[in-house]
């Protein structure tokens, strides 16, 4: 059995994350993400190698698209669009997949061998019911508030 | 010198590049590769003297790569360059003929660090 899941605390979330896009990450509580029905999220789930959910990190829709942007250095205004249309274009989601598979770190001691990235959603609405299931039991999540340097605002939450 | 980037994301293959130059690794030829298999083929024509590669991929993962090697004596530097970090996953890596494992995220100074032992 694994340690579990230890929550990060906010410095640690911004160093990692200033390392990563190359630029200045600001972290800080933030409130509790929506992921209702009518709301815009993404969902990344971490999974053992015999598939077992370990974690949850989940973003809104702002979030999600200015990761993906400056993880590939495209302009603001690429994650703005998406931001306006309300979905993610799939060159940046690719990018925003790759700042999950990074995030997988904070669940590595949650489960034993191997921690990777597993399915993944982007456009919102119901969240899946075995999902839901395990957000609503874990014992353990942060809620933070991201401002990527030169992008702007958005939602996170890793939950485990 | 010549180094193969193993990674399926277009994005991290880019940022690897551009932490090696950053690192002062400037006189290198890179070939990139998008999986295992993809660097299985690319081995025979770019001959790399060492290759950087992501752990979790599509097709044939890093760890299939690099075993794949060994089983075939082919003794290239090898470096995973991956999320995965944990001492369990190093020790794995290691284990299994990895030359050294880098952790994502990284920085130039940990590139400099690492590499150095391994280019010239």
């Amino acid at each position: 059995m694994g340690k579990g899941f230890s929550v990060p605390d906010t410095k640690e979330v911004s160093r990692m994350l200033t390392f990563l896009l190359g630029r200045d990450v600001k972290v800080g509580k933030g409130s509790r993400i929506r992921t209702g029905n009518r709301d815009k999220w993404t969902l990344g789930v971490f999974v053992t190698e015999d598939n077992d959910i370990v974690g949850v990190c989940a973003t809104d829709l702002p979030l999600a698209s200015n990761f993906g942007a400056a993880l590939s250095l495209f302009p603001p205004h690429m994650a703005k669009k998406c931001i306006q249309e309300g979905a993610i274009e799939e060159g940046i989601w690719e990018n925003t997949l790759e700042v999950f598979n990074v995030v997988s770190r904070y669940f590595h001691d949650a489960g034993d061998g191997m921690i990777q990235l597993g399915q993944s959603w982007k456009d919102g609405g119901e969240v899946p019911k075995e999902i839901k299931k395990f957000m609503r039991r874990s014992k353990r999540r942060t809620d933070l508030r991201v401002n990527i340097n030169g992008y702007g605002n958005g939602a996170l939450a890793l939950i485990g | 010198m010549n180094v193969l980037i193993v990674d399926d994301s277009r994005a991290m293959r880019m940022i690897v590049r551009r932490t090696l130059r950053q690192a002062g690794f400037d006189n290198l030829n890179v070939t990139e590769a998008v999986n295992g298999r993809d660097a299985l083929s690319k081995i025979q024509q770019s001959k790399p003297d060492l290759i950087l590669s992501d752990w979790n991929m599509p097709e044939m993962d890093g760890m299939g790569l690099l075993r794949t090697l060994r089983h075939n004596k082919v003794y290239i530097r090898f470096g995973f360059v991956t999320a995965q970090g944990s001492p369990a996953m190093r020790e794995k890596a290691r284990n299994a003929g990895a030359n050294f494992l880098i952790s994502k995220p990284f920085t130039p100074e940990t590139f400099s660090d690492v590499l150095s032992h391994f280019i010239s």
